[in-house]
């Protein structure tokens, strides 16, 4: 009997922390997507529209031609291919190398491993503006300039040092016991990384995924310094195509802003059965 | 956790419970929505190679087929789509004119300036160089435009004969000139490009500024359209009456103008008081004197006692031909520019009309015009130059600037030529008062450090802009402690040090060339060396700490022990195996970089100049930087420290609170959880413009749904009497400067779905279910388990998070740049460090400057860093480290 209560008390309180947290789940998301609201309705206006006080939430009709019209207006599925093009190869090199030097950080011993990680993490430090001009004098130099280059290839070496820290961080986490115990079975340290290390991290390696993803398809700064051939940009710049000084075409920003968010939408959605625990699933093999 | 250590078993049993989890996992999801998810992974999987594949075969192809004879002359420019289209036009009508010549379009989106100043000074530039008057000096003074007069002085054909006649006028000392002579050029047009005799540019469309009205407002408050004649006193009584508050709230939301404090709109005013900006050889500040201070006197007691100019705040965001559009502005100083966007719009939104400047009080009538210049790159070959001349005589041939007229986003240069294209009977404006405006139209003195001038004026005017703050609680306006009075005596100060400079530099240019080639030889060998010296000096004291020096040794000894055994030995070299992709971009990418703005912090280099006239200048620059002296210090410095550390200060808790907060929330098992976690994920995906255009909006004082919300809280508040002493604040945003960095704070709140909250969410994923199971059956409550089980095991995440989080914060820039277009914001409270030092390196030239800002910052971030990373080992916990080394 006694007992019977207490489970029930336990359920009853489960079930208020459940629906404490989806609610405050459902509460906060609404107050996070408001601004997403204004970009859709201002995505979906007339010019004249984007601006008019007070401001018109639903407009009517809803400009749905706008989402064609910036297709029509510039090359923007060549822009999109561009983008793609770019951010796989790159996220590509960016992820295997962000895991291979992070287990060398995180398990492997070499010389002046530690001293290494600390100028590992100086480079993160120093203002990247900087050294802006030298590297721009460097990559012209060898010929990349205007190519796609040199947003691909620091990718393969090691460029994104945000990925190889934190994938350190994960290496660091997983016990130690596993390769251990693979080392006694005699297991190679490269199989070891591919076979046990990078099938446990996925969680990580998701993370890092979507992460490189986002930093690369909306990069502004790499493509507008590197790039001089329009027809080689990414979206990211197609998108300042609709504004300049003197004039700004809102409705067309907001509807181009959205439109590229669609595929980063699609790979988080994909990306999302790794965050979930558990499930087994080849990750990136060599 | 059941794990014991005792090898293949331990292995075995744990990845076997890890399958069965999974499996036990699977059973429980929904089948449907899993073998949607199986689907789109098969496709995705399936996708990968082909896409790949792909990729390399468009990457290969490339190269763009241009027929192999063909001439290739790049010609570069900004534009938006409509101005690009326009510009395709033109070059296509240029290629069909002249067979076996390629026109290359380079369209620079975003940032003009520095785009074209790194490809000038790796010799990228493109041939032919759309530019303005802002940019015009950097590059004529430095040689980096071809000075067009010989090519002008050949008088070939109609075009140039008209060029050189106009050129021949303006040359000839002003008493001296034929007084029936008609310029084919409208007035002020050439002289724009031409610096000190040196014609580098030819313009080919202008804009003057005008004043836009709204006529359905003047219609509505029952007075008559300016006049032709209307003098400022008028405009102040228009501009009062135009001035409403419409919802009655007691605050005005519908405003006469919109003209700031500022260098842009505060200077024609200034003219038509009789004043001017700088002396007439441009070397000291005339902005003294009761002429300025009158003028500005105009604008101060508009905005503080009429309250008939919008503040700047609750403006922000709002395009100028917006405010109009919008209804809420009557009056609007602005360039051509305006019309074809106005044009969009249509009658039956608004109607609107053009109205020349009004008179000043001494019958002086000024505005200022600024000109669209093309100019052809001196470093190009000669026949390329050729072409380009030939290209430029195109764009300034009748059809194509009656298509510029016809586009109206600015004025022809030729009378015949606006006449004919520009002014449109169809359309509700009288463009004719913009032709007329060019007879009275002045250029602004723009002289080499432009830019710089404007930066140093920008202070006293934001102030001037937000002067309510300041004189807060002082009813007499005869008491108010900041009026252009008291502010422009300092202005003077700052623009004249500026001046100062540009007389430094001119100084040294006439006595340079071959003195100051001698003094440089050795002087990148010299700063290398002392660069050198510093990173033995920064090794020599770091090793008096004595945990550095025992943890070097740690390595040292490591290291020899590894190298002395053969397991170590194997073990070494797999590592570097693995750490090589990183170790060989250390060196290929970064390390050159790198060094190079070691160097260069003890230099001073024009970026524009040759790498060898860089200058050896010892410590000068970090001793200016930490020197708060006016002339040779950089007390900006210490401001942009201030507003990073306070930005980073509740940024960095408060962001890290925020996404560990939402990921633990969306760790929670609940159907649709996918769908929460992209609502929170979405914000940090938009991208970077959409997203300043968004918040300006929602940070809009007046119109803005956030203080909206504020004022409907606020009237709840008084509803329920009980609350009714709660009054929340409603801040003008970014207008104010005790809340810009609070409103950017918001902003990044906003984005905190981003990459920490996912990183937490990793985390989370990481911490063993069976530690809550053990929990559950102790009896632990949700707190408890939270507090013992969930912080500790994600101390690492929580580490990474605050490490990158700090680094991040007080490496701050974007937002801000993009947010206050490199201004700095309000009164320089949103400049910070990063900010302070892009501006000193990419709009002022000090590269030397700037890279010793860098490194200072480094060391300020090192210095943080280091902290959390000695901290770390007290309260971060780690897993795998638990046993073993």
């Amino acid at each position: 009997m006694r007992q019977e209560e207490f489970q029930g008390s336990i359920k009853v309180t489960k079930r208020i922390e459940r629906s404490l947290g989806l609610f405050a789940l459902v509460g906060l998301s609404i107050l996070f997507m408001i601004p997403l609201v204004i970009t859709l309705s201002d995505s979906l206006k007339t010019f004249a529209e984007v601006y008019e006080q007070p401001r018109i939430w639903i407009p009517k009709p809803p400009q749905f031609s706008n989402y064609v019209r910036i297709f029509q207006i510039l090359p923007f599925h060549r822009f999109a291919v561009n983008t793609i093009i770019i951010t796989a190869l790159a996220l590509f090199g960016q992820v295997l190398s962000g895991c291979i030097v992070g287990y060398s950080f995180a398990r492997l011993r070499w010389p002046f491993r530690d001293a290494f990680f600390v100028v590992l993490l100086c480079t993160i430090m120093l203002p990247p503006q900087v050294n802006l001009i030298a590297q721009f004098i460097m990559f012209n130099k060898i010929g990349w300039y205007n190519t796609w280059l040199p947003l691909i290839v620091p990718a393969y070496f090691g460029g994104g040092v945000f990925n190889v820290f934190l994938m350190r961080q994960f290496f660091k986490t997983i016990p130690l016991a596993l390769e251990d115990a693979a080392k006694i079975d005699g297991c190679s340290t490269a199989r070891i990384f591919f076979t046990i290390m990078m099938p446990l991290s996925k969680p990580a390696i998701a993370t890092i995924c979507v992460l490189g993803f986002i930093g690369r398809w909306n990069d502004f700064q790499s493509p507008l310094i590197y790039l001089s051939d329009y027809m080689k940009f990414p979206i990211s710049m197609g998108i300042y195509m609709f504004k300049s000084t003197t004039a700004m075409f809102a409705h067309y920003v907001m509807a181009a802003s959205l439109t590229a968010v669609v595929p980063v939408l699609v790979i988080f959605f994909s990306a999302q059965q790794y965050f979930v625990k558990g499930i087994v699933l080849t990750g990136i093999k060599g | 956790m059941c794990l014991k250590i005792n090898g293949r078993s331990d292995l075995v049993c744990l990845s076997s419970t890890l399958k069965r989890k999974g499996r036990d996992r699977r059973l429980d999801t929904d089948p449907q929505k899993m073998v949607i998810c199986r689907v789109m992974l098969q496709v995705c999987k399936a996708l990968i190679a082909p896409v790949l594949l792909l990729c390399l075969v468009l990457m290969l192809a490339c190269p763009e087929a241009v027929g192999a004879e063909d001439m290739v002359v790049s010609f570069c420019y900004w534009a938006n789509f409509r101005d690009h289209n326009m510009y395709s036009r033109i070059c296509d009508m240029f290629e069909e004119q002249n067979p076996g010549i390629t026109i290359k379009q380079e369209w620079v989106v975003g940032d003009y300036g520095r785009k074209l100043q790194l490809q000038v000074i790796t010799e990228k530039a493109a041939d032919i160089i759309l530019m303005d008057d802002e940019i015009f000096p950097t590059y004529g003074v430095r040689g980096y435009l071809e000075d067009l007069r010989p090519y002008v002085e050949r008088e070939s054909d109609d075009l140039e004969r008209s060029l050189a006649a106009d050129m021949r006028y303006l040359n000839t000392p002003e008493d001296q000139r034929d007084p029936n002579y008609q310029r084919a050029y409208l007035p002020t047009s050439l002289e724009s490009f031409n610096y000190r005799g040196f014609q580098g540019g030819l313009p080919w469309d202008g804009n003057a500024v005008m004043i836009f009205y709204n006529k359905d407002l003047f219609d509505d408050a029952g007075i008559s359209y300016p006049s032709e004649d209307w003098t400022w006193d008028e405009f102040r009584i228009i501009a009062k009456k135009l001035t409403k508050d419409l919802d009655g709230d007691g605050r005005p939301d519908q405003f006469g103008t919109n003209i700031g404090f500022g260098f842009l709109g505060f200077e024609p005013v200034l003219w038509c008081f009789g004043g001017e900006v700088l002396n007439e050889d441009k070397t000291k500040c005339a902005m003294h004197g009761s002429r300025a201070i009158e003028a500005a006197n105009l604008l101060f007691d508009m905005k503080y006692i009429d309250h008939s100019i919008a503040w700047t705040g609750e403006m922000e965001g709002i395009g100028t031909e917006v405010q109009l559009l919008t209804g809420r502005l009557g009056m609007v100083p602005a360039g051509s520019y305006m019309i074809p966007m106005l044009n969009l719009v249509g009658e039956e939104a608004m109607r609107w009309g053009l109205a020349h400047m009004p008179i000043g009080p001494y019958g002086d009538r000024y505005t200022r015009v600024t000109w669209d210049g093309i100019s052809i790159n001196a470093h190009t070959t000669p026949e390329k130059k050729e072409i380009a001349w030939r290209f430029i005589k195109h764009f300034l041939s009748p059809d194509v600037q009656r298509i510029f007229g016809g586009s109206q986003r600015g004025m022809p240069i030729r009378r015949e030529d606006v006449l004919a294209s520009y002014i449109k009977p169809e359309t509700p404006a009288n463009e004719e008062a913009a032709l007329e405006a060019t007879a009275y139209a002045k250029l602004t003195p723009i002289t080499p450090r432009y830019l710089e001038l404007r930066d140093a004026m920008k202070n006293e005017f934001d102030r001037l802009n937000i002067a309510h703050v300041y004189n807060k609680g002082i009813d007499d306006p005869a008491d108010w402690v900041l009026t252009p009075t008291t502010e422009f005596p300092k202005l003077e100060e700052k623009v004249n040090i500026v001046l100062e400079k540009e007389l430094a530099d001119w100084a040294e240019a006439a006595e340079g060339g071959a003195g100051g080639s001698a003094s440089t030889a050795g002087t990148g060998l010299k700063a290398l060396g002392c660069a050198l010296l510093i990173v033995v000096a920064a090794f020599v004291i770091l090793m008096l700490f004595p945990p550095v020096r025992r943890g070097l040794r740690l390595q040292v000894a490591d290291t020899w022990d590894m190298l002395h055994s053969r397991m170590g030995r194997k073990d070494a070299l797999e590592g570097l195996l693995f750490a090589s992709p990183w170790l060989m971009g250390l060196l290929l990418f970064t390390a050159f970089p790198i060094v190079f703005s070691i160097v260069l912090s003890f230099s001073e280099w024009d970026p524009y100049m040759p790498i060898t006239e860089m200058k050896f200048i010892g410590l000068r620059n970090f001793m200016r930087a930490f020197s708060t002296d006016p002339v040779h210090g950089d007390p900006l410095v210490l401001k942009a420290l201030y507003n990073t550390f306070y930005f980073a200060f509740f940024a960095v808790p408060l962001g890290l609170c925020t996404s560990l907060g939402l990921a633990i929330l969306l760790n929670q098992k609940v159907r649709g959880i996918t769908i929460f976690r992209t609502t929170f994920y979405l914000p940090s995906i938009i991208a970077g413009v959409a997203t300043v255009i968004l918040w300006s909006y929602i940070f809009n004082p007046v119109f803005g749904p956030l203080n909206n919300a504020i004022r409907h809280i606020n009237q709840f508040f008084d509803w329920t009497h009980v609350l009714a002493w709660v009054n929340l604040p409603e801040p003008y945003w970014l207008g104010d400067p005790r809340w810009t960095k609070r409103s950017l704070i918001l902003m990044s709140l906003w984005r905190a779905g981003g990459s920490g909250m996912l990183i937490f969410l990793a985390g989370l994923q990481g911490v063993p279910d069976q530690l809550y199971e053990v929990a559950d059956l102790d009896g632990a409550g949700r707190l408890r388990k939270f507090w013992n089980i969930t912080v500790p095991m994600l101390t690492p995440t929580i580490y990474f998070n605050l490490i990158m989080g700090i680094i991040g914060a007080l490496k701050v820039f974007m937002q801000a740049y993009i947010l206050t277009e490199g201004g700095g914001g309000a009164d320089n409270s949103l400049r910070f460090y990063v900010l302070h030092l892009f501006v000193k390196a990419f709009v002022e030239f000090e590269m030397g400057y700037a890279s010793a800002l860098a490194w200072i910052l480094f060391v300020i971030i090192m210095a943080f860093t280091m902290m959390v990373i000695k901290s770390s080992a007290v309260w971060v916990y780690y897993e795998g480290e638990k046993r073993g080394r």
